[in-house]
């Protein structure tokens, strides 16, 4: 596509984007951005070459303005697939990241691959987390992180059900580094799509509208039954996913966890916290009325006290007069 | 409802599995007909076929043809095909509209499940599975394909097809990255020589029907007896709009060998070797 | 310490006399005396420093923490957040017990119980100025870009403007001490306002505390995790704000005798019943509510499954269960000493569920070897918080009217 017409769609997309966040404010389901773009990776396809690994680093790590979106160059031969293994994981010197199994559900010795990254979660975790709005769901599809406000409090990462994003805590002023789906780099125009679908020899990953990218999903799914299995994860993860995943072998298997459920992330806090006007509004006038009560009792007391002593005392001086 | 169709001194009974109205029609002369040719090449027996449109045997397509003693052969034991361990025939049980007895699988289900394993073309597919097959047939649904029909469904007295020959290249180069690499010499009549190698036995003779059929493994969507077109000719950039599931040439070339070869075991080269086939420019 | 007396005033020191205890503060003598009579004191404060330097001018978080990609959040947020927070929650408790609800018993402990609450939130912020990665960027949630769909804005506003309110509420004791008691009347006239202000901005922090985990039940053991926790956080915070002022006015007793008046030594005990009575009757309830979303979620075949249901019995039996009844037990047979166990038992109590919550079962996806343990610095720097904690204590009560009525009181109201 050309980039022109991205940008065209990303407008139109903004716009649309601006009702979707009106509804998403009012407690109502946000479906998501329609026509957001994503990246649906193919487990039968990767053959770990981590040459999506490389093209990561190399747009990454030259001619990139902020510091909170520049990767430090790696040498193409760290990228050995000697160095793959099912335990590592992504740091904040690289954005993604290829793991090897050796799935049970293939007699345990035939690898298999998956592409780690950030999931672009439709509502994302890390958005709805954050304190100084770091965050963002881009009408495109990528969540995007501006370091010019992070505090570094962390939370995103606590609130990330895939633990994606990264932190330099060997930098005495850190930021959070995370995979943006080369989002700066597309509206830029240095490229047309990531730099990791781009560098795919096997199309492993597919790069497209999420829509399509379902469609297309199930497409493989069921042209030849028993060769995929039945289902698309990200589709529905977590609220849904922009990047997502088909594989021959069962996800858990690939380091993907299955427990995760279909509820979007803001959701889980969105209730409490609406509970908190509630107690701004109420307590100020349960506990106001309570002091005034108490007081009243109080001065009650105080007066039947001192009504009584005046009896008494009269009692006294009637009984002394007579 | 049984027809014995054949008879051995030692009293082996081979039974016909057929429905109701099937053995009815059989009664008649035809039937006896096709009942003596099968008596001539024992122990073959004649399924009748469809019972579409009509009369057996009369639908679009011929009836089956079931080589007994081949299978036997080939499977080793009964229970693969007659797996409650009666030898009575499929269609005692699976009727032709399906009945309790038999699970309510219709006979013609019993005969074409792709997933059941003691069905004709469940256990076909799960020969495909093997490693020699596996590096085409893993693209290739489970389930019978219309050109397949007449594998089994054949007329015996039907010309066998006109052997055609594609003319084929002993080495194809490819040369789409050759600015930037070596052109990639693909030594197609050693794949070529291979895959007939791996395709001789019965079975696959029998199924590849075509005598390109086995090439439809790489050039799929090219019509047998047609040269194909290269790859780049459809192949071109990734993620078309017109076609978001046609894969870009790079992706083409790499998904097609590299599945291929993972699927049949070959381990060399490896499927990151890339040196091997994108040699460093002298 | 050596007097006994019960029946002596404290001395407060005269204002001019005040201004220069202030003015000793910049004098490095003053320090190096307190070091010669303070040696272990002074260590950790000098240990702290070290690891202060190392943190944010050598090491960074990487030199000093065991965090890593995996555990974002470390005992600096498992103790010196959630327990601090919790701890310091003796303020509102005592502030609405002796104020709103006007028990008079309570009058004597509202000031310790402010200034224990002032110091702790104080420092609960100068600790995550060690754990963010940017401390100076600590303002931006409420000036600068604030993301109010995250529990931890709330959490974030909601303790600055307590800190700022707790402030205020102790701010008379520093204004009596140096003379300028016209501020001091200002404030006492807004004490009702303040209180409630406080109490409300405890509520929604205390039980934001137990929400910043909603979001993550995929991380977090279902033993801990509800959606009961923002609850939970609030009502436990209650038995730690109580437990904290026994515990607290206990060793300030011990140590603190000679700068209370008669009327804070007479009162003593009855704090300590009212408190008793309050907490025995809280953790009642509050156990109970512990098993509501364990019936209601059917999860109760992890409690007897492994270390972790060993770990939530032992929390809901030996510091739930158990000081809930030590508590009824002291208020019914006036011990003071069964209150004081029963006190100490809760405070460990809520530091081992805040543990639990925030550390023991969170992450419980991970491998073993991915494991958070917090390193010998940071368990350091959270000594060193405690330890300034204590020093600005010590420091205040022994200058400032804390347990006793300023003597510019004595002739008019109170």
């Amino acid at each position: 596509m050309k980039r022109r017409n991205f940008l065209g769609l990303a407008g139109a997309a903004t716009a649309t984007a601006l009702a979707g966040k009106a509804q998403a404010a009012g407690g109502h389901s946000f479906d998501g951005y329609p026509n957001s773009y994503g990246v649906l990776f193919d487990a039968s396809r990767c053959i770990g070459c981590r040459q999506c690994e490389m093209g990561c680093n190399k747009i990454n790590s030259e001619n990139v303005t902020e510091p909170w979106t520049t990767l430090p160059k790696k040498d193409p031969k760290a990228f050995d697939e000697k160095g793959l293994n099912a335990t590592a994981r992504t740091d904040a010197s690289m954005y993604t990241l290829v793991n090897k199994y050796e799935p049970q559900a293939l007699g345990g010795k035939t690898p298999v691959f998956k592409k780690a990254q950030c999931m672009h979660c439709k509502e994302p975790a890390c958005a709805s987390a954050c304190f100084v709005k770091a965050f963002t769901k881009t009408p495109e599809g990528a969540v995007t992180y501006n370091g010019s406000v992070c505090v570094g409090c962390r939370y995103c990462m606590v609130a990330c059900p895939w633990d994606v994003p990264t932190y330099e805590f060997n930098k005495l002023i850190p930021y959070v580094q995370k995979c943006h789906m080369c989002h700066p780099h597309i509206k830029s125009g240095k490229t047309t799509m990531p730099a990791c679908v781009k560098a795919c020899p096997m199309e492993a990953l597919t790069w497209g509208k999420r829509e399509d990218l379902i469609k297309e999903a199930w497409a493989r799914i069921s042209s030849v039954p028993g060769r995929y299995l039945p289902h698309v994860y990200g589709e529905r993860e977590m609220g849904g996913t922009n990047w997502m995943y088909i594989s021959n072998v069962p996800f858990a298997q690939i380091g993907l966890r299955e427990d995760l459920g279909k509820t979007p992330a803001p959701e889980m806090t969105s209730g409490a916290l609406g509970l908190v006007p509630l107690v701004a509004c109420l307590w100020p006038v349960l506990l106001g009325g309570i002091w005034q009560i108490t007081k009243w009792k109080d001065e009650r007391a105080e007066e039947d006290k001192q009504k009584a002593v005046a009896e008494a005392i009269a009692q006294e001086r009637a009984k002394a007069g007579k | 409802m049984v027809k014995r169709v054949s008879r051995s001194r030692w009293g082996r009974v081979f039974c016909l599995t057929l429905t109701l109205s099937l053995a009815a029609a059989l009664l008649g002369a035809f039937s006896a007909g096709e009942g003596g040719q099968a008596k001539a090449q024992q122990p073959q027996m004649v399924l009748s076929g469809t019972a579409i449109g009509g009369k057996p045997g009369q639908g679009p397509l011929s009836k089956a043809v079931f080589n007994h003693q081949k299978h036997e052969a080939a499977v080793g034991n009964c229970e693969s095909c007659h797996h409650t361990g009666s030898m009575d025939a499929c269609s005692s049980c699976h009727t032709s509209q399906g009945s309790p007895e038999g699970g309510n699988i219709q006979l013609s289900e019993a005969m074409h499940s792709a997933q059941a394993k003691a069905s004709c073309v469940g256990c076909h597919y799960q020969e495909t599975k093997k490693k020699q097959c596996a590096g085409c047939h893993q693209f290739i649904a489970a389930g019978p394909k219309e050109g397949s029909c007449v594998a089994c469904h054949k007329d015996p007295k039907a010309p066998a097809p006109a052997a055609a020959k594609p003319a084929q290249p002993e080495v194809v180069t490819i040369g789409s990255i050759s600015k930037d690499y070596q052109a990639c010499e693909f030594n197609h009549s050693s794949h070529v020589e291979m895959l007939q190698d791996y395709a001789k036995g019965a079975l696959a003779k029998g199924f590849h029907t075509q005598p390109d059929t086995l090439c439809q493994g790489c050039h799929h969507h090219t019509p047998a007896g047609v040269t194909p077109p290269k790859c780049g000719t459809c192949h071109g950039k990734a993620f078309q709009k017109e076609d978001p599931r046609r894969p870009g040439l790079m992706a083409a070339y790499h998904i097609q060998c590299n599945q291929c070869h993972k699927a049949m075991g070959v381990d060399s080269p490896k499927a990151t070797d890339c040196k091997t086939c994108h040699a460093p420019k002298k | 310490m050596s007097q006994h007396d019960h029946g002596a005033q404290p001395v407060i020191l005269p204002p001019q006399e005040a201004w220069g205890v202030i003015k000793s503060l910049l004098n490095p003598v003053t320090y190096l005396k307190f070091a010669k009579e303070h040696p272990i004191l002074s260590l950790i404060f000098l240990v702290g420093v070290v690891v202060t330097v190392n943190r944010f001018l050598i090491g960074g978080l990487a030199g000093t923490t065991n965090l890593d990609d995996n555990n974002p959040w470390g005992i600096w947020i498992s103790f010196d957040l959630l327990c601090g927070v919790a701890l310091a929650a003796g303020g509102y408790t005592t502030t609405a017990g002796a104020l709103i609800f006007n028990i008079k018993g309570l009058r004597t402990a509202v000031k310790p119980a402010i200034l224990t609450a002032f110091l702790g939130y104080a420092f609960v912020v100068y600790a995550l100025l060690y754990d963010v990665g940017q401390p100076w960027r600590l303002p931006y949630p409420v000036f600068w870009s604030q993301g109010t769909s995250s529990v931890l804005f709330e959490v974030g506003l909601c303790v600055m403007l307590y800190v700022t309110v707790l402030m205020i509420e102790w701010l008379p004791n520093f204004t009596d001490w140096v003379g300028m008691q016209k501020i001091s009347h200002v404030i006492h006239k807004c004490t009702i306002a303040l209180t409630i202000m406080g109490i409300v901005l405890s509520t929604m922090h205390q039980s934001s505390l137990g929400m910043l985990y909603l979001i993550a039940p995929h991380k977090m053991h279902p033993l801990w995790y509800s959606a009961h926790l923002p609850l939970q956080f609030f009502v436990s915070s209650m038995v730690a704000g109580m437990s904290m002022v026994i515990f607290e006015g206990t060793i300030s007793h011990h140590y603190m005798h000679s700068r209370m008046s008669p009327e804070y030594n007479r009162d003593h005990d009855g704090v300590l019943f009212a408190f008793a009575k309050a907490c025995s009757i809280i953790l009642f309830g509050y156990f109970f509510m512990k098993w509501v979303p364990i019936a209601g979620e059917n999860k109760w075949g992890y409690i007897f499954d492994g270390k972790y249901g060993l770990m939530w019995l032992i929390e809901m039996f030996g510091f739930i269960a158990i000081p809930c009844f030590l508590y009824a037990v002291g208020y019914r047979s006036r011990s003071t000493g069964t209150i004081k166990a029963a006190a100490t038992i809760s405070v460990l109590g809520i530091v081992f569920n805040r543990f639990n919550v925030s550390w023991f079962g969170f992450n419980i996806h991970l491998r073993p070897e991915q494991q958070y343990f917090p390193s010998v610095q940071e368990v350091i720097v959270s000594v060193f918080v405690v330890t300034l904690i204590i020093l600005c204590f010590r420091f205040i009560s022994k200058y400032m009217a804390i347990f006793s009525d300023h003597p510019s009181y004595s002739k008019g109201h109170h």
